[in-house]
């Protein structure tokens, strides 16, 4: 009760550091957007090819002015912001000159998305059960188990287990696809219910986040069940499962929130990985191909996505932090 | 206040007894970790096939041989591991892609350590406006999603070893300034640098004499993790194919170049992926180990 007392007074603390975040969430996608631009207008060529076929000079002047690049290069990013920020517009893609960046990025989404859901809930599912189960049998089996998964999945990098999968399960066993993804064949009752060519992405793209959440998980579990009030709650004679759920688990939760922040963000990346080994067409692979292609509106229209995403995440998580676990202090002027 | 600073005044200067018994613990510390002992094992392993890959690989890693291209392991005297799809030796690329791996994974973090420690021994020291800056560059950079900044300078500038490096050192250092100047942040008000500071030792030989040789530990810990965080970049965008460029061999780029050959040539992948996690794991076993053995809490 106290707790919450505080947080009441300390009302306008949270606006305050709540807007502070903001802040240089926009200082950093300023900068973020800033070095990618002129990163992109460091390379040589441009998007007109004129090694086949020169231009005469008054048509290419003519199409430097359509496209804006007679303009310094500080307009030039003027503009694009502008177009990005009031019409979510990217500019035009090298590979498909027909479409729009934004149209690109709006047809292989939906796919990333899907994968990460799915890794989410798999990382998480398992991973919290694995550490709660490691945590109440320590040096079991079991909590040997965890223990090698949780090595494993956090130093060998998940394209590795990929292929390990593949070479098992898929080209000695002959069990599972080798990739796509919701490829007609592969589904069960169609592709909303289960597809075997789910399996192996997910799951060499959660063991990583798993093996992190599992560690997490039973440290924290281990840390609570010495407090005093998982002990008094054994002795008042709660049975094993309500001290789990009431008391311990929901202490023991907090610190995912930090682990939360730490998954989110590289999932965003990892999926570039994950996505290039079992040839799914996602925004990962989407953007591997335009690195090859060198297709840089769409690799700037991505990084700034990628890049957007992340520091959200980032504070997303800050904030639930705090929210969450009234002890933690915002700054300096927070906890008095 | 006075009387304090008097009791540990003279610890740092005569240091040498003390210095080596600090080392010698860890070292016993170390040495009684099995896992560690193992890691180190696979590490110097590693870095013997990287310095001596010329006498140790069996061929030169671009020695192409037209008529035996995508054999199996044993198929061929003389090439163990089979060849790859070009008709390389497998095993002399897969030694002299160690010699990748550690060049990237050393030369990166050394760069870290030559732009963290100073930027943040500076920031921790100095405090102030210098601070500020330095601490809001740190805190801007973090929020890059360091494994896509490089993909966006190599996408830029091309592969190539010399820019994996650049590209993987561009963000390695941040971790270093950080916990560096946090270091020094405590250390500098701790007695025996004020001691120090009232008996008139200039800055200079304050932090380089005082600060950073207490502040060591974590920074040694940091860059053993940093190496395979490093090693796994490089293989990351090799994998991807925008890291190192033919005929240069890396793990990564011959995990990438095997998953079009993976349903009958398994050999191709399974050997690279062995190699990166047995390096990977090496390098965090002897950081655990590390971690473990300088850890002052764990000194009984």
């Amino acid at each position: 009760m106290a707790s919450r007392h505080r947080i009441t007074n300390s009302g306008n603390a949270m606006a305050r550091y709540i807007l502070g975040r903001i802040f240089s969430l926009i200082l950093v996608l300023f900068v973020v957007s800033v070095v990618t631009f002129f990163l992109m207008h460091q390379v040589p060529g441009g998007p007109f090819d004129e090694t086949k076929a020169p231009l005469p000079p008054a048509a290419k002047e003519n199409i430097l002015r359509k496209y804006g690049l007679d303009k310094p290069i500080h307009i030039q990013y003027l503009n694009y912001m502008k177009n990005v920020i009031l019409h979510f517009d990217f500019g035009i893609p090298y590979q498909q000159p027909t479409t729009t960046v934004t149209a690109l990025i709006a047809k292989s989404w939906k796919v990333t998305v899907q994968v990460g859901v799915m890794t989410v809930l798999l990382a998480f599912g398992a991973g919290i059960t694995l550490g709660i189960y490691a945590a109440y049998n320590q040096n079991s089996w079991i909590d040997n188990v965890t223990t090698f998964i949780a090595m494993l999945g956090i130093t060998v990098p998940s394209f590795v287990v990929a292929m390990w999968l593949i070479l098992f399960f898929a080209v000695r066993l002959k069990w599972l696809p080798m990739g796509g993804w919701n490829a007609s064949g592969s589904c069960l009752l169609g592709s909303a219910f289960m597809c075997t060519d789910w399996i192996m992405p997910v799951i060499a793209y959660a063991i990583g986040p798993l093996a992190i959440i599992a560690r997490y998980t039973r440290s924290s579990v281990v840390d609570v069940m010495r407090q005093d009030f998982a002990r008094t709650a054994r002795a008042k004679g709660l049975d094993t499962r309500a001290i789990m759920l009431r008391h311990i688990l929901r202490n023991a939760l907090i610190p995912m929130v930090t682990a939360l922040g730490v998954i989110i963000p590289n999932l965003l990346t990892g999926s570039i990985f994950i996505e290039a080994v079992f040839r799914i067409n996602g925004l990962g692979k989407f953007f591997v191909t335009s690195i090859f292609n060198r297709d840089y509106p769409m690799i700037m229209a991505l990084f700034l996505l990628i890049a957007f995403l992340w520091s959200l995440t980032y504070l997303f998580t800050d904030i639930l932090y705090t929210w969450i676990d009234p002890r933690v202090r915002l700054g300096a002027e927070g906890g008095a | 206040m006075t009387t304090r600073v008097a009791a540990p005044l003279d610890v740092a200067p005569p240091g040498e007894e003390r210095h080596r018994t600090l080392w010698h613990d860890a070292a016993r510390r170390f040495m009684r970790n099995r896992l560690a002992v193992v890691g180190l094992a696979i590490v110097v392993l590693f870095l013997f096939l990287a310095v001596f890959a010329d006498l140790v690989a069996p061929f030169p890693y671009d020695k192409v041989y037209f008529d035996r291209v995508l054999r199996f392991p044993f198929e061929l005297p003389g090439h163990p591991l089979g060849t790859d799809e070009v008709g390389r030796d497998y095993l002399s690329r897969l030694i002299y892609g160690a010699r990748t791996s550690m060049t990237v994974g050393i030369s990166v973090q050394l760069v870290a350590l030559l732009i963290g420690v100073p930027l943040g021994s500076l920031a921790g020291y100095a405090g102030g406006r210098t601070d500020f800056v330095i601490s809001r560059f740190i805190d801007t950079m973090t929020a890059f999603p360091g494994l896509m900044f490089s993909i966006l300078i190599i996408s830029v500038w091309g592969g190539g070893l010399a820019k994996v490096i650049f590209a993987l050192s561009i963000t390695s250092w941040i971790g270093i300034a950080r916990l560096t100047r946090g270091q020094i942040l405590s250390l500098r008000e701790k007695e025996y640098v004020e001691a120090a500071r009232c008996t008139g030792v200039n800055q200079n030989r304050i932090i380089l004499r005082h600060l950073l040789p207490n502040a060591l530990t974590p920074i040694l810990v940091s860059i053993s993790f940093g190496i395979p965080a490093a090693i796994f970049g490089e293989a990351g965008l090799s994998f991807l194919g925008i890291g190192i460029n033919d005929p240069l061999p890396s793990w990564g780029k011959m995990v990438g170049v095997s998953n079009a050959y993976v349903r009958v040539y398994w050999h191709l992948a399974l050997f690279p992926t062995i190699a990166v996690a047995l390096a990977m794991l090496g390098f965090s076993f002897v950081g655990d180990g590390l971690r473990d053995a300088l850890d002052p809490k764990m000194i009984e």
